[in-house]
């Protein structure tokens, strides 16, 4: 689901709970428990914003709005209103052409961001962590 | 071989393609029965499984604080437990039945996977369609 880079680059650290992390972490898992005489690859598309019936009303489930979440310049009304507008995101017939591609390719990682929008998050989400554990070092260094 | 919900919904490839070259079948991933099923009807067409695309999911649009948790609870039915039941099968199915073992496994996360989104926290993937559901495919 795209919303514009320049938008989220400022909320990369409200890194919330959510399904897909879910499905991330237990697939990382998951790829170091099978046996590599299994002979079984996996791969984590990490997929950004694709125009597909996904953002359509018929498929995306919207909840009321929650009372203290009104301020106009509150993050979940922008995205309320940018998934509710004619959304300019990548040609999905493309992305199923990369990842047919990408499903013969064995020299891809573990995880494969799709979309230069998708490779600008995790490339800002890394960079946040970095920080983050940079300033977490000081609470570390005599705890054994 | 394609799997959806409504197999109705690919009515226009199905009568284009013969069942050898695309085989469609009826899969919610919240069933587990139905994931045994795709599978064993692929195993039984085309006698081995080498790739899965492991794509079905949903989103919800709201406040983390104002998303009631059956709307919560039935997205992660679908994202998290779907997908991972699938995953689990597919894993059995490339070590246990193909001979030789061996397969690829694409599990559709999304970049707000990596990193938290506000206005989707419980969220989850954009495209239940175009390459719909999870996809069994053979060689």
């Amino acid at each position: 689901m795209g919303i514009p880079n320049s938008f989220l680059s400022s909320y990369h650290k409200l890194t919330q709970s959510n399904s897909k992390h879910a499905v991330e972490g237990i697939t990382e898992a998951l790829s170091k428990e099978v046996h590599p005489s299994w002979n079984i690859k996996i791969t984590i598309l990490e997929i950004g914003g694709f125009n597909t019936r996904g953002t359509t009303s018929e498929s995306l489930v919207t909840v009321p709005e929650h009372p203290a979440y009104t301020a106009p310049d509150s993050v979940t009304k922008f995205v309320r209103g940018y998934l509710s507008g004619p959304l300019d995101q990548g040609d999905a017939h493309k992305a199923a052409r990369e990842i047919r591609n990408i499903a013969y390719d064995d020299t891809v990682g573990l995880r494969v961001p799709l979309g230069l929008d998708a490779i600008g998050m995790v490339t800002g989400q890394l960079e946040a962590i970095q920080k983050d554990v940079a300033a977490a070092g000081k609470f570390s260094v005599d705890l054994k | 071989m394609a799997t959806l919900r409504k197999p109705s919904a690919l009515s226009d490839l199905s009568a284009k393609y013969p069942a050898s070259q695309l085989l469609v079948v009826k899969l919610d991933v919240t069933s587990p029965a139905d994931i045994k099923a795709a599978f064993a009807k692929a195993i039984e067409t085309f006698g081995r499984v080498d790739v899965v695309y492991n794509n079905a999911g949903y989103g919800s649009v709201g406040e983390i604080e104002g998303t009631p948790d059956d709307v919560a609870r039935g997205v992660f039915e679908v994202n998290f437990w779907g997908s991972a039941n699938v995953a689990r099968e597919t894993i059995r199915v490339f070590r246990d039945v193909n001979k030789p073992a061996g397969g690829r496994l694409l599990q559709a996360s999304s970049m707000a996977g990596v990193s938290g989104m506000p206005g989707i926290g419980y969220y989850s993937a954009r495209w239940a369609f175009l390459i719909p559901s999870s996809l069994p495919t053979t060689n």
